[in-house]
């Protein structure tokens, strides 16, 4: 192991398969698919998503936030105090000012805001709730988690779309190596599948509109796919260097040993179509790792289960590697949690090393015709892996590469 | 001596929108003690106004403030604004709790 390396020793996790690591994995093994109706989206077009419990979030956040802050920021800090416990560290023992905090968010509060324009247009100023600032700010994932644990070092956000919790997850590998902190608490956080989010994606295009079989919407690879379904989650990671966490007595869970980020440039929705700068983004990650292709044991995709992507994305992977090893689709199962699917699916890589499985891809029927990967459908799949790659594309062409190793 | 009946509509208010326990707010705790600051002291009046109608402005100079914000001055302070309808939510306020909504 390289010592400038640093490893994951604690993950924490909220997501519609359930509130924690292990309710997550439990459901991914499954195979079954989270998404159901929505009360709040009927009549819409699109009237489905993937959710997570009002009342067992609530439960577990406990009293004291939910009033001044928005559901994004509830589940950043339920993930995260999770992924601090799970690392064995003790807030009122760690030296606070050596702790940083990186929080990916692609988009928050649409719903604050919807209530807040309806209050603005019918002239109902003073019902615009004064929490609306602090509710809103993409950066106030990153904060609350600061003040609710006690991180005095740097904390903001990182915002890549869709690729914004991987992002965040390597800038915060960089704090690591650039001794701006021993422990990083990176991930990402987002609740944008209420009524006004969901008109933005499905006006973009983006989602699925099988309204009458929400749990089959979710499709990547498949040749019936026509859309993403939008989630809410959160996934945070506890890094640390290796020596710190030698020195603490904690064993790491994972090396994150390779990051790499890159942009198209080429056009705001839509990836290039040769996938360069996604293939751009593995190369740099497998560099910076030390490993050739042929070293990766298994790939996370970012599969959203548009058409576009999932081509795209099994190009780009017969492009980097001669023969593509087992590939899953998280989001086949948990939806698509934008900001943070990308730190979502790193907790979840991590999982895959630990537990020697690879969660089942639900919904893959039929491939589409081209789209010739190994990937694991029906069962889990035991095998040794020693190396995950896992991938995140967001809007504005912006992609992120990250890979995970055994200790 | 603040109206008995709007110190407990406050304390219902307050306990259920910022998730309280009933037992720490007395009408006379600082509230800002217990971590309620100018913000939330803004929202309480949103929140009243959602409950009840009363449009209780935020700005007026006999606005409490700082260490002497307590249920019973705020109570003081929303009665400036209180007609009998008000009063009529106020009570009922007291008598049926409602589900706390969702963020």
């Amino acid at each position: 192991m390289r010592e400038h390396h640093s490893v994951v020793t604690g993950l924490g996790l909220a997501t519609p398969g359930g509130l924690g690591v292990d309710a997550t994995w439990h459901q991914l093994c499954t195979g079954q698919p989270t998404a159901s109706a929505d009360p709040h989206l009927a009549g819409l077009p699109v009237n489905f998503n993937c959710r997570i419990d009002n009342q067992e979030l609530a439960a577990s956040l406990g009293p004291g936030l939910r009033w001044r802050t928005d559901r994004f920021i509830h589940l950043a800090v339920t993930a995260a105090r999770e992924a601090t416990r799970e690392a064995d560290l003790d807030p009122r023992e760690w030296d606070a000012e050596r702790v940083a905090v990186v929080v990916g968010v692609g988009g928050s509060s649409h719903e604050t805001n919807l209530h807040t324009f309806q209050c603005f247009t019918a002239g109902s100023y003073q019902k615009i709730s004064p929490t609306t600032v602090q509710r809103a700010l993409p950066n106030m994932a990153a904060a609350e988690i600061a003040a609710d644990l006690g991180a005095r070092g740097p904390s903001f956000a990182v915002s890549t779309a869709c690729a914004s919790g991987a992002t965040a997850i390597g800038i915060g590998r960089q704090l690591l190596r650039a001794d701006m902190c021993d422990i990083a608490l990176v991930g990402g956080a987002e609740s944008s599948c209420g009524p006004l989010a969901s008109m933005y994606f499905w006006r973009a295009g983006s989602l699925s509109t099988r309204c009458h079989d929400p749990q089959g919407a979710s499709r990547p690879f498949d040749t019936d796919r026509d859309g993403f379904v939008l989630a809410e989650g959160a996934g945070m990671l506890v890094l640390e260097r290796a020596e710190h966490a030698r020195a603490r007595g904690v064993p790491a869970r994972a090396v994150l040993s390779g990051f790499g980020a890159t942009s198209d440039a080429y056009h705001p929705t839509r990836p290039h179509p040769d996938g360069e700068g996604a293939v751009r983004a593995i190369r740099t990650a497998l560099a910076d790792a030390g490993l050739a292709p042929g070293d990766i044991h298994h790939v996370n995709a970012h599969a959203t289960s548009t058409p576009l992507n999932d081509r795209t994305e099994c190009a780009v992977l017969h492009r980097v590697f001669a023969q593509p090893p087992p590939v899953t689709a998280t989001k086949s199962i948990l939806g698509h949690s934008l900001g943070a699917a990308g730190a979502v699916e790193a907790a979840v890589s991590v999982l895959t090393l630990q537990h020697q499985t690879i969660h089942p891809t639900a919904n893959l029927d039929t491939p589409e015709a081209g789209i010739d990967l190994d990937i694991v459908v029906k069962t889990a799949r035991t095998c040794r892996i020693d190396t995950v790659l896992s991938t995140s594309f967001g809007f504005g062409g912006q992609n992120a590469a990250l890979i995970f190793h055994i200790p | 001596m603040a109206d008995q009946m709007i110190v407990d509509a406050l304390t219902t208010l307050i306990s259920r929108h910022f998730e309280m326990d009933p037992a720490q707010l007395t009408p006379d705790g600082s509230l800002q003690a217990l971590g309620l600051d100018s913000i939330a002291m803004a929202e309480l009046l949103v929140v009243l106004e959602e409950a009840t109608g009363a449009g209780i402005p935020l700005t007026d100079e006999r606005m409490p403030v700082g260490a002497d914000v307590t249920i019973a001055t705020m109570a003081d302070y929303v009665a400036l604004f209180t007609d009998e309808s008000t009063r009529a939510a106020l009570l009922a306020l007291t008598v049926a709790p409602t589900a706390h909504a969702d963020a």
